[in-house]
């Protein structure tokens, strides 16, 4: 029963020569899907960068757009202030969800389930009625923190949401719910036998940590690493919303500029930049599988286990102090903003005569509004349901199965996410117009769907790669079918990765507004479009109390998956 | 391994390519050619009063609108006054109107793939002057025909919304005209230290104290026209020293107003017609209007009918029906709205009166909507000198 391999040339558990013909045909049959729909819109994106005009209208083949952005200083700087952003952001969000998962997945800290939960939630509250918020309470002059603590803090000094500091802090923190929610089941599924041999051999706590612990979660920690670094480089609300203001210039607010605000829309450069992004991540990606390649991860084998508890002693009432520190700040203060913003006459002036049910009366009594509300949930049940099968099985092939599709389809998950999205929306307008599902609630699933692979995925092959391939051997062996195996063994450990997954494709079609501003059509309306289109009338009240109503959804829809994972998917 | 990656990317470039190869949709957004729309009667507009013929074939394009069913209106910004009109519209004549929002470059990408793809959705389209001439110019755009409102007395307008068409300049007809103003807060700005015309922006003493509009070519922000408008009457160091005193750019005329209001800025460039909700503030407001001495800016809002469009009767009517006195009223009904009928009464007028005095060389025409984004540099530079852009 082994729990760890020693041996480093073996580049990953696998379980080796199913001989089901229907299990040696499936990741071919998905791959070949899997490049239709993703390489197809990617494609359209590739061709618009070699285009004078955007696909589908007559043009001419042209370098002219790559020429643009290799000469451009602007793009150059872009491209140098995203790392300066980027990395310091990526470093101190996954040290602080690697923190969080930690304690609340192996120490005996007070409320962890409350904790976790509420950790989760964050990641669940809309990134720009998010930002807006902490515009309200920290803009220099008249932010409602700034003014609060104007005594306080020491002679002109004010917190400043328009600054390089901000979108470092605040990006960290919008950040932090992606790697913990990775790292969480990661932390859950370390075998103890490894750690309580250290403990045996006389590591101490701090040692234990950093000499068995870090170096199991490593696959994790760097997969959250890696896609952090990747949804870092592609975030751009916070950009938008806090750097522009302040000159601050990153590689998607640059796209956007080239999409938006030039005299016509630059499509070739924009996507020309978008190549350059895709590069970095395929780079990344490229240096992930060289350090993951010589090392075994196995942790989880047939013997069953417990992880083992850490015991904090007093410490583990500062450790709640400290988490709770961390939720009232990131989550309940913002969050408040919001709720009571979404009771006042105006946004942003928040004062007991302003306070109103207008926000709420004119969203709950237009009929328009309600169907987005109806079409929203049922997006979000068919994106959240396929996604977790597609992404399951194609992270089955990427992880436990040798086959020679195996690198390409692993990329084909990536490479969603290494597209902004606001050009990958083209490319799905382009790619799909001219199919009967554009403009129904179908084509938004499809797109939904493909803008979440890369992520869910992690979701299943972090852990994936954590178990034994004895485990299967052994059901082989005695003759259990794939779908025995499926059900009696993955079932119960990808519980946490399949109700994470499920969430977070949920939250993916509730709230991307690019995609389904280009797609949705009349009768076909989500809430995404509906906040954008009240906050783009300035009316961010309505705005407030449709992103609490998108919270709320993606809260039910949070506590239903967590029940229902909870009763059915783990092992009785 | 090199191999290995080597082989990995080559494999997903040949996929890529030949999928974008293969699969684009066929070039073919037409230029030049108005052969996909008009519908019925799609004569040159006219001013002249509706013949018999001319009435007796408005009444057959109403009840072939009502066999439509529906229309599909798309607009450049989310507007409150689109909710209303659409409302009273489907109740006067029992169509649907869908409504939609999106930005010039999403509308331009949306409409062009859809064309190409033969699957036009969109009939109208709404917007500020710049951005409905650069549809005409770019021949998206087809003649609205013969409609009622065009045989009223020229004198019921503020600004003739037909002169696009009368020129032979273009499609657009223009259903609103907004004037410049600068919203300034009260404390920070006060009417004594505060500046008062255009000129005195570039005053040293109000250096930190505006927030300016993004000077931006996509549809002209309010930025953008007030940066060529100067820049042709005070020339390029006018401009330099209004960057000196610039504090921030901003891309948001919604959340500049809240700026303003809660004192973060002291003054802003905007014009009426934008989302104004800080109106709904208790007064004394925090905030006024200035409107400059040395002239007002304006602002020419337009509609347009779009090619191919699959509503087209429907679509004549709803223009038709935004024009009108009954339509430009509930367009005036909300506070700021504005409108192009003197005939009218604005809920605010305050916010929506129009000064006698235009600023110097303010024409909002056909050929400035052309050639505005080329005075964009000259305000530019600077705000790029001083780190803003």
């Amino acid at each position: 029963m082994a729990t760890i391999s020693s041996s480093r040339s073996e580049p990953r558990s696998a379980v080796v020569g199913w001989r089901w013909p229907s299990i040696k045909l499936l990741p071919w049959l998905l791959l070949a899907a899997i490049a239709v729909v993703v390489l197809y819109p990617l494609g359209m994106v590739v061709l618009a960068s070699f285009r004078t005009t955007a696909p589908g209208l007559a043009g001419e083949f042209t370098l002219d757009a790559w020429q643009q952005i290799a000469v451009a200083p602007e793009a150059i700087g872009a491209i140098l202030t995203t790392f300066k952003i980027v990395i310091p952001k990526v470093c101190l969000a996954v040290t602080i969800a690697s923190a969080f998962a930690w304690t609340m997945a192996r120490t005996n800290i007070p409320f962890k389930s409350l904790l976790e939960g509420a950790l989760a939630f964050m990641f669940f509250v809309p990134t720009l009625p998010w930002m807006l918020s902490w515009v309200l309470l920290i803009s220099p002059r008249s932010g409602f923190l700034n003014q609060a603590l104007a005594s306080v803090l020491p002679g002109d000094f004010r917190f400043n949401a328009y600054s390089y500091e901000a979108l470092v802090v605040l990006g960290a923190m919008a950040s932090v719910p992606i790697p913990f929610l990775l790292l969480y089941p990661a932390f859950l599924n370390i075998d103890p036998a490894l750690e309580e041999a250290a403990h045996v051999s006389g590591a101490n706590r701090l040692t234990l940590l950093w000499r068995v612990t870090l170096p199991l979660l490593a696959p994790a920690i760097l997969a959250a690493a890696a896609l952090s670094t990747v949804v870092g480089m592609e975030s751009f609300e916070v950009e938008q919303l806090l750097g522009t203001p302040a000159g601050i210039y990153v590689f998607t607010t640059r796209i956007y500029d080239l999409l938006y605000f030039r005299d016509t829309p630059r499509f070739g450069a924009a996507s020309a930049l978008s190549m350059v992004l895709l590069a970095f991540t395929v780079m990344l990606l490229f240096v992930q599988r060289q350090i993951l390649a010589r090392q075994s991860f196995v942790t989880v084998s047939g013997k069953a286990f417990r992880p083992r508890t850490v015991d904090l002693g007093r410490w583990r009432w500062v450790a709640l102090a400290i988490a709770v520190t961390y939720l009232v700040i990131s989550g309940v203060l913002p969050f408040a903003i919001l709720a009571l913003n979404s009771l006042m006459q105006v946004s942003g002036f928040i004062d007991v005569q302003m306070v109103t049910t207008r926000g709420w009366s004119k969203a709950l009594s237009s009929p328009q509004l309600m169907t987005a509300v109806q079409n929203t949930i049922l997006v979000g049940l068919l994106t959240a349901t396929l996604g977790v099968v597609v992404s399951s099985v194609a992270s089955y092939t990427v992880s436990r199965l040798r086959w020679r599709g195996r690198a390409l389809m692993d990329a084909a998950l990536w490479l969603p996410i290494a597209i902004p999205g606001m050009v990958l929306a083209l490319g799905f307008l382009w790619a799909f117009v001219g199919l009967p599902i554009y403009k129904t609630i179908w084509v938004l699933v499809l797109a939904f769907v493909i803008r979440g692979l890369p992520t869910s995925s992690r979701f299943f092959t972090s852990t994936m790669v954590q178990v034994s391939p004895e485990l299967e051997e052994a059901a082989r062996v005695h003759g259990v079918t794939w779908r025995g195996v499926a059900l009696r063994i993955w079932r119960p450990i990808l519980q946490p990765a399949i109700v994470g997954a499920w969430i977070y494709l949920f939250v993916i079609a509730v709230r991307t507004l690019d995609s389904a501003l280009l797609l949705t059509g009349p009768g076909s309306e989500v809430l995404s479009v509906s906040i954008f289109q009240q906050t783009s009338r300035g009316d961010n009240v309505v705005a407030s109390a449709l992103a609490i109503m998108q919270v709320g959804i993606v809260l039910v829809a949070y506590v239903l998956a967590r029940l229902v994972g909870r009763h059915y998917l783990t092992a009785h | 391994m090199r191999s290995r990656v080597s082989r990995l990317i080559a494999a997903l470039l040949v996929v890529v390519v030949g999928a974008a190869c293969s699969a684009a949709p066929p070039a073919g957004l037409a230029s030049g050619s108005a052969a996909g729309a008009p519908g019925p009667h799609a004569d040159n507009a006219s001013t002249a009063q509706l013949s018999p013929q001319d009435q007796q074939a408005w009444d057959d394009t109403v009840a072939a609108a009502k066999k439509e069913g529906e229309v599909l209106w798309s607009n450049t910004q989310a507007i409150d006054w689109m909710d209303r009109v659409a409302a009273r519209f489907t109740q006067k004549y029992g169509i649907k109107v869908n409504e939609e929002v999106s930005p010039p470059p999403d509308f331009n990408a949306r409409y062009s793939a859809e064309l190409a793809a033969g699957k036009q959705s969109f009939d109208i389209r709404t917007g500020g002057g710049p951005t409905m001439r650069d549809l005409d110019a770019r021949q998206v755009t087809v003649s609205l025909g013969t409609l009622p409102v065009m045989s009223e007395p020229k004198t019921v307008w503020i600004e003739n919304p037909f002169q696009d068409i009368e020129s032979g300049k273009g499609n657009s007809v223009f259903y609103s005209l907004a004037g410049y103003y600068f919203l300034v807060n009260n404390q920070l700005c006060p009417p004594d230290n505060c500046p008062k015309s255009y000129k005195d922006l570039a005053d040293a003493r109000y250096k930190g104290k505006i927030l300016l509009s993004d000077p931006l070519p996509a549809g002209g922000s309010p930025g953008t026209r007030w940066a060529a408008y100067a820049y042709l009457e005070y020339g390029q160091d006018y401009l330099t020293r209004v960057a000196e005193n610039v504090a921030a750019l901003s891309r948001s005329e919604a959340n500049a107003q809240q700026q303003i209001a809660k004192g973060e800025y002291a003054l802003y460039l905007m014009t009426p017609g934008a989302p104004t909700t800080i109106v709904g503030l208790p007064r004394p407001w925090p905030f006024r209007l200035v409107v400059p001495e040395d002239g007002q800016m304006v602002l020419l809002l337009g509609l347009s009918y779009l090619q191919k469009a699959p509503h087209p009767n429907a679509a004549r009517v709803l223009a038709n029906f935004i024009l009108s006195q009954e339509g430009q009223q509930v367009i005036a009904s909300g506070s700021g709205d504005t409108f192009n009928r003197k005939d009218v009464t604005p809920a605010n007028p305050e916010l929506v009166t129009i000064s006698d005095k235009l600023f110097p060389r303010n024409p909002d025409t056909f050929e400035f909507a052309a050639t505005y984004a080329q005075y964009i540099p000259f305000i530019d530079n600077p705000l790029k000198a001083r780190g803003l852009k």
